[in-house]
C-alpha cells in the first residue's frame, strides 16, 4: 500500500512546495 | 490519515503525488507548530490546513472525511492553488474533476462555484452566469446555489443582447 511521506519541518516543506508548485498539507492530529 | 482516510490507498497515492505533507501531533511540542498553525487554533482534531508555497492559507477544515469526500476536497484545494498561480485553465480542470468525478460529495457544489470563478477569469461574465445557472440546477438546495443566485435580470439581458448576432 502506498504511504504518505510526511516531512518533519515547515520551512523545507514550504521550499519543496514552492519548487514543485504543490500545495502544502498540514495535518494536526491527536493520538486518541 | 487517522482511522478513516489514511488507510485508503488511493488517498495516500494522491496526496503523495500532488501535495507536500507535514503532520503535527497536537499533544507534542513541535518547533514549527505555531508558525504552521498561523493565527488559528486547533479547537478539534484532526484539523487540516492547506498552504501555498508562500505560506498563504488556501483552505482549512476540521474532522475526518470518507475517502471519496476527501479526494474531492483535495481536488478543490488543487484548483484553488492553481488560481493563486493565475493558471485558470488548470484550476478549472481541478474544479471540474472534483464535481464531475465526485458528484455526490459535499465539495461538488462548491467546486462548481469556484469553477464559475475560474471560468469568469477565462471567458468573462457570460461564463460565470452560465456556470452558476448549472450549479443552481444541479444542487438547488445547497448554500453554494444560494450564493450563485445573485445575477440581476439586467445583467442577463445585457449578456443576451451581446450574444445576439443582431447586437
Amino acid at each position: 500500500m502506498p504511504e504518505i511521506s510526511w516531512r518533519d519541518r515547515l520551512e523545507p516543506a514550504l521550499e519543496e512546495a514552492r519548487e514543485a508548485r504543490k500545495p502544502l498539507l498540514l495535518y494536526f492530529w491527536t493520538p486518541e | 490519515m487517522g482511522t478513516v482516510t489514511y488507510p485508503d490507498a488511493q488517498v495516500a497515492e494522491f496526496v503523495s503525488e500532488r501535495f507536500v505533507a507535514l503532520k503535527f501531533n497536537v499533544k507534542e511540542r513541535h518547533p514549527d507548530f505555531k508558525e504552521a498553525l498561523g493565527r488559528g487554533k486547533v479547537l478539534w482534531a484532526p484539523l487540516l490546513v492547506f498552504l501555498d508555497g508562500r505560506g498563504s492559507e488556501l483552505r482549512r477544515y476540521v474532522g475526518f472525511l470518507p475517502p471519496d469526500e476527501f479526494l474531492a476536497e483535495l481536488r478543490l484545494v488543487l484548483g484553488m492553488s492553481e488560481m493563486t498561480h493565475a493558471d485558470f485553465a488548470a484550476a478549472l480542470r481541478w474544479f471540474e474533476s472534483a464535481a464531475g468525478d465526485y458528484p455526490d460529495s459535499s465539495a461538488a457544489p462548491e467546486a462548481l462555484f469556484w469553477g464559475a470563478a475560474a471560468g469568469y477569469r477565462l471567458h468573462g461574465l457570460a461564463e460565470v452566469v452560465r456556470r452558476w445557472d448549472d450549479l443552481r440546477a444541479r444542487y438547488p438546495e445547497t448554500t453554494w446555489a444560494r450564493r450563485a443566485d445573485v445575477v440581476p435580470d439586467e445583467v442577463r439581458e445585457k449578456i443576451e443582447r451581446e450574444a445576439s448576432p443582431a447586437g
